[in-house]
């Protein structure tokens, strides 16, 4: 009888737990405590940053994180502000190096993974500007001209449109008239001071640049160039807060370019990019 | 036993078969307190004894709730749609899925986008050509007005009016108010709009909107142009208490629709003239042109009975109905 | 004490336990199978119905904003001046007024057919030539349509009027106006703010992860919660399953996850509103209730489980218990009593078996006492033989002749004497053969032949089958001697014969002692096997009932006697050798 009564209620005992595991009410979306991501910046102001930030909210919200947006100090050191919360990761757009430099320090420190914006140092994983196909649209643009005066630009954009346009590249000159050229411009300076020698008359030719978003509007409409190769910050910061930050290890993300000509300026696809939507 | 289970079996199939054989047309009516509507309806109804089955659904103005009725029809395998969309402009997509199925559609009253019946071969519109009410009304005004020339009460050879509109952006209201015009100035009449408001078809909302142009313009009214019969006789409710309509107190109103309570005042002198939509008509069409489509058939003058215009339009024309004209008919439509 | 090995077998009691849980088993399984599936699939009508309701909402709110925009629109139209070439201002004074109450409305403008600008509340001119404007969508959409139809367009930037770059949808519609002598026609333009839309949208959740957005009769995408990620090919949307069909209910996958899709029409505009409900999330009820259903189903048959397996243990006890108490009778304990107790089966197999043990104890009580008898008898024949009369007789018999010098018959005397006891006790056996108990009657005879002589003569005569055969002994000399000691009749001249047979039938050996003396009346002959042993010593009683007690009842002594003239004892016993036995 012992015997049975024990097996029985081993039994007993093994039903009570199917019940309790069973009956478990689904935990209810535990509120995961919200993630936060820290924004270190130089400068809070602009078009470009402004759609950077958009395209970075938009991202954490999918995620349901928030976002605080920390200035960085000119004088190297970071605002002591931000400090005090737990962070799950952290995004650096600074221009300049050493400011960079030691807000990454700061973020090392405190353990926050960390994602750089157009800065890579091979130790972070960054998202950079796709230099490459930004040449490769330039080079498109261009058409058939036989030669392409390339003025401005850094280091890097100018060797990949070296690379993209092969023999057809030349230095910064101005075309003589009836030449089968093109002039690109690959800094915003540039093309400023290439669009007014141009409406002054100076030269003639198809001007093509690579544009902030912010001054796309206004160059476009104005009839002066003919192409626009802009880079999109939205984007960017879109794949910075949503891959790049959640990603095992380093690695380079780029962000994509558009191609803008004045025609097609109000097509739905490019307007987002020619006119963001700020807010 | 086995015997008896197959001549069953076979009874059974072959009741199948006949009940195949008949043809089962799914019908929406957009809602089924529109008078009309509701008149067509009991048409189709009777009209499609021994021809179709017939699966009707009212769809209580709400178009989505008609989509699902599509849907559900479509289940059932209905052999052709009878529509009367509550948003006409969603009609295209009712097309879509009709047209998936290869089964004929036939939409009714409200008329869909011509380029959404371009669409398909097999999608039509019965109905009525609003444009063509709006100018029969005003057939009947230019007719009152070229033989009373008393009606232009200050003699200056334009006819001063007030309109009452149907629904805002409603088709037939647009093109019936467009259209009634025309023959006043055919006729050689100007025409001055007094004051236009939308009397929603309602016979109250155009009582209140009628009684606001009496008191704002009183006796300078020379004629009442209203969308539809309910509006007109709400017109004249306001008239007859201002006093119109007793004694030598005259006001012309038309309207259209040809109602019963229409009529009835058309009889008793205070409803200048109507216009008759041939829902009847419009009913026997619709269902003869889905049952030939559905057979397979291609509609043409010998074996339809209507014209086809544009490959996707039969057009039942409308009818002036005077107090004349009833007489002469022996009362009654 | 030696237990006997179990018959084998399968238990009872564990086919109790097997049986009563596929029972449960089956029952359960039935109910949840039956249950299951009706309420899971409810479950998901359910939830499918309740984001439809959600969708079907938000369209109930667009279609309200749109209508509002369309009244405005409306009323724009109807209070457009008499003659337009007597100026627009009034007109667009009453625009601005509808703009400031309307903070959606961006601008309204007024144009000609021929697309010039009439009037506007944006600007006094458009940044765009009149044969552009006759080439725009709205505006050759808008006169087409005459009037009755309103013009609604995709999100995009208005750039007509200088100085303004934002996001709107552009309504557009046909209107009729004086102007001088003739009736013109012309377009009134409505820019409405997109994110007026697009806001309408963006808050709803269906579940956590599903969104609704807009798209229009070509399925360009009006609104959409990601849409800029998808212009800017970061993301994108799966139309293909709405191309199938358009409005309704349907299911797609997007990167392995199925979706509900519900599209509903927009009143008005052309549009269709789509829900995305992602499957998994909708189900999350219904997952939690087969989870239940099946941790309870588990749960159940373990309890059943636990329960067959006590309930039948307890079944079991009294059965046990009684197998238990007829092992102990096996094992030769005869005076257990099984208690009565437990089932009523139970117990009645208990009161018969105990019932049963008493009877077996009853008989074997008969037993003992019927052998007890048997030698009590035996004890008897031979203590009457040893018979003191008939020693005493014997022995005098024996004195005289010695005394005569009659030696030869005194030792034949001495020697038939001995044999005679010899066989009495036959070395203790209650059994001798025929051939033995004939030959104590011989003995016995010629020793009372010897006193009596010529009182009597016998003979005795035997079948040669019967020889060999078994008999209880000390039967026939008791009925011998009886003879001797009653039939013999002093007066009588005649000596009287005695006669002694043993033969054979096909199953039965036959004594019988005839003799042709007085014989007995037949009330004596009645009396003479109940009396008890009287002064004949243990007589006919003694006889039959021993051969009674030995073979059976059918068996014994018969005494037939006619008076004067003999009488004949027949005894009948069984056939124990050859022949049928008995």
């Amino acid at each position: 009888m012992k015997k049975v009564l024990i097996f029985a209620a081993v039994i007993v005992a093994a039903a009570l737990l199917v019940m309790m595991v069973g009956f478990r009410t689904p935990q209810a979306r535990k509120e995961t405590a919200q993630q936060s991501v820290l924004l270190l910046v130089e400068d809070d102001t602009g078009a470009y940053f402004m759609q950077l930030r958009q395209g970075i909210r938009k991202a954490l919200s999918e995620r349901n994180c928030s976002l605080t947006t920390e200035l960085a100090l000119q004088s190297g050191r970071l605002s002591t502000e931000w400090q005090g919360r737990e962070y799950s990761g952290a995004l650096v757009f600074i221009e300049d190096e050493a400011v960079r430099r030691s807000a990454l320090d700061a973020m090392a420190e405190n353990r926050i993974p960390t994602v750089t914006i157009d800065s890579w140092d091979g130790l972070h994983s960054t998202v950079c500007q796709d230099e490459t196909a930004q040449a490769r649209l330039l080079a498109d643009a261009v058409g058939g001209a036989e030669r392409v005066y390339v003025c401005g630009g850094g280091e890097t954009l100018r060797q990949s449109t070296r690379i993209a346009l092969g023999e057809r590249f030349a230095e910064e000159g101005a075309p003589s008239a009836g030449e089968n050229c093109a002039v690109a411009a690959l800094d915003p300076e540039a093309a400023q001071r290439l669009i007014e020698e141009k409406s002054a008359g100076l030269w003639d030719a198809p001007l093509i640049a690579v544009a902030p978003v912010e001054l796309s509007a206004a160059w476009l409409e104005s009839g002066l160039v003919q192409a626009l190769v802009i880079p999109s910050p939205y984007a960017a910061g879109y794949i910075a807060a949503s891959r790049a930050l959640w990603s095992e290890d380093a690695s380079e993300w780029k962000s994509p370019a558009f191609i803008v000509r004045p025609e097609d300026m109000y097509d739905a696809q490019n307007v987002k990019l020619v006119f963001p939507l700020l807010n | 036993m086995k015997r008896i289970l197959c001549l069953a079996l076979a009874l059974f199939l072959c009741a199948q078969g006949a009940f195949a054989a008949e043809l089962t047309v799914g019908v929406c009516i957009y809602d089924n307190t529109d008078a009309f509507m509701s008149s067509m309806r009991l048409d189709l109804e009777s009209y499609a004894q021994g021809k179709a089955k017939l699966i009707v659904y009212d769809s209580m103005n709400d178009q989505n709730l008609q989509n699902d009725q599509v849907d559900s029809l479509l289940r059932e395998n209905v052999d052709a749609l009878i529509l009367n969309p509550a948003d006409r402009m969603a009609a295209g997509y009712l097309i879509e899925k009709a047209k998936q199925r290869g089964i004929p559609v036939i939409f009714i009253n409200r008329e869909p986008m011509p380029e959404d019946l371009l669409l398909y071969e097999k999608a039509y519109y019965v109905g009525a050509d609003a444009s063509q009410s709006g100018r029969l009304s005003g057939e009947i005004l230019a007719d009152y007005f070229l033989s009373h020339p008393e009606a232009d009460k200050n003699g200056d050879g334009t006819v001063q009016y007030v309109l009452l509109r149907g629904e805002p952006g409603h088709q037939d209201a647009e093109l019936r108010t467009q259209y009634a015009l025309k023959p006043l100035q055919s006729a050689g009449f100007r025409v001055e709009k007094l004051q236009e408001d939308t009397g929603m078809w309602q016979r109250q909302l155009a009582q209140d909107k009628m009684g606001t142009f009496l008191s704002a313009w009183g006796d300078r009214i020379e004629c009442v142009i209203c969308n539809n019969d309910e509006m007109a006789l709400g017109a004249i409710d306001a008239l007859k208490a201002a006093g119109y309509f007793t004694g030598s107190a005259y006001m012309p109103v038309v309207g259209v629709d040809a109602t019963a309570p229409a009529l009835e005042a058309l009889q008793q002198g205070s409803l200048l003239g109507t216009v008759l939509n041939d829902g009847k008509n419009q009913a026997q069409a619709a269902l003869d042109l889905a049952i030939l489509l559905s057979r397979g058939e291609t509609p043409t003058a010998q074996n339809f009975g209507y014209p086809i215009t544009n490959g996707h339009f039969v057009w039942i024309p409308y009818r002036s109905v005077t107090r004349e004209i009833l007489s002469a008919q022996g009362g009654g439509t | 004490m030696k237990r006997r090995k179990d018959a084998g077998g399968r238990s009872f009691g564990f086919q109790l336990t097997a049986s009563f849980m596929a029972c449960m088993a089956m029952l359960l399984v039935f109910i949840a199978a039956s249950l299951i599936t009706p309420l899971s699939d409810l479950l998901e009508q359910n939830a499918i119905d309740r984001t439809k309701e959600t969708v079907l909402q938000s369209v109930s709110t667009m279609n309200i904003f749109v209508d509002r925009l369309l009244s405005t629109l409306y009323f724009s139209t109807t209070v457009l001046p008499d003659d337009v070439d007597g100026g627009v201002d009034g007109w667009v004074g009453q625009m601005n007024l509808i703009k400031k109450s309307n903070s959606d409305v961006l601008s309204i403008a007024l144009f000609h057919q021929d697309g010039s600008l009439l009037g506007s509340t944006g600007a006094s001119a458009v940044s765009a030539a009149p044969e552009e404007i006759r080439e725009t969508e709205w505006f050759q959409k808008a006169l087409n349509w005459g009037g009755t139809v309103t013009y609604f367009s995709a999100p995009h930037v208005q750039h007509l009027f200088s100085g303004q770059r934002t996001y709107v949808i552009t309504l557009a519609r046909s209107v009729f106006y004086q102007k001088g002598e003739q009736t013109a026609q012309g377009v009134v333009l409505m820019d409405v703010e997109y994110s007026s839309f697009s806001s309408l949208i963006d808050n709803v959740t269906l579940g956590s992860s599903g969104y609704i957005y807009v798209l229009d009769r070509q399925g360009e995408l009006i609104a959409h919660p990601r849409l800029q990620l998808i212009y800017s090919g970061l993301a994108e949307e799966n139309l293909t399953e709405l191309s199938r069909f358009w409005v309704g209910q349907g299911r797609d996958e997007m990167d392995g996850r199925e979706r509900v899709l519900i599209s509903a029409t927009l009143d008005q505009t052309r549009w269709r509103m789509v829900g995305v409900a992602y499957i998994d999330e909708l189900l999350a009820l219904q997952n939690t209730f087969v989870r239940l259903i099946m941790a309870v189903l588990v749960c159940a048959v373990l309890l059943s489980v636990a329960v067959a397996t006590v309930m039948s243990y307890r079944l079991m006890l009294p059965i046990r218990r009684f197998a238990g108490s007829i092992s102990r009778v096996e094992s030769g304990d005869l005076n257990v009593t099984i208690p009565e107790t437990g089932f009523r089966e139970v117990r009645d197999i208990s009161a018969a078996f105990n019932r049963m043990l008493a009877r077996i104890r009853a008989l074997m009580d008969q037993i003992v006492q019927e052998q007890e008898k048997k030698r009590l008898y035996e004890l008897n024949a031979l203590q009457a033989q040893i018979n003191p009369h008939f020693l005493y007789n014997t022995l005098d018999s024996i004195i005289w002749m010695e005394e005569r010098g009659r030696n030869r018959e005194a030792i034949v005397m001495v020697s038939s004497l001995a044999k005679f006891f010899r066989i009495s006790i036959s070395k203790g056996r209650s059994e001798i053969t025929v051939r033995e108990e004939l030959e104590q009657v011989r003995n016995y005879l010629i020793i009372q032949k010897m006193r009596f002589k010529d009182k009597f003569t016998y003979e005795i005569t035997c079948d040669e089958a019967a020889l060999g055969e078994t008999t209880v002994k000390l039967i026939v000399q008791p009925m011998v001697e009886n003879v001797i000691n009653h039939a013999i009749d002093e007066t009588q001249s005649e000596a009287l014969h005695i006669s002694i047979h043993a033969g054979v039938t096909e199953d039965e050996l036959i004594f019988t002692v005839a003799d042709d003396g007085v014989g007995m009346p037949p009330e004596v002959v009645e009396q003479l096997l109940v009396a008890p042993a009287g002064k004949s010593g243990i007589g006919i009683k003694n006889v039959h009932e021993r051969i009674q007690l030995t073979y059976g009842e059918q068996y014994g002594l018969k005494v037939e006697s006619v008076e004067d003239e003999g009488t004949t004892v027949t005894i009948r016993l069984p056939r124990t050798k050859g022949g049928e036995a008995g």
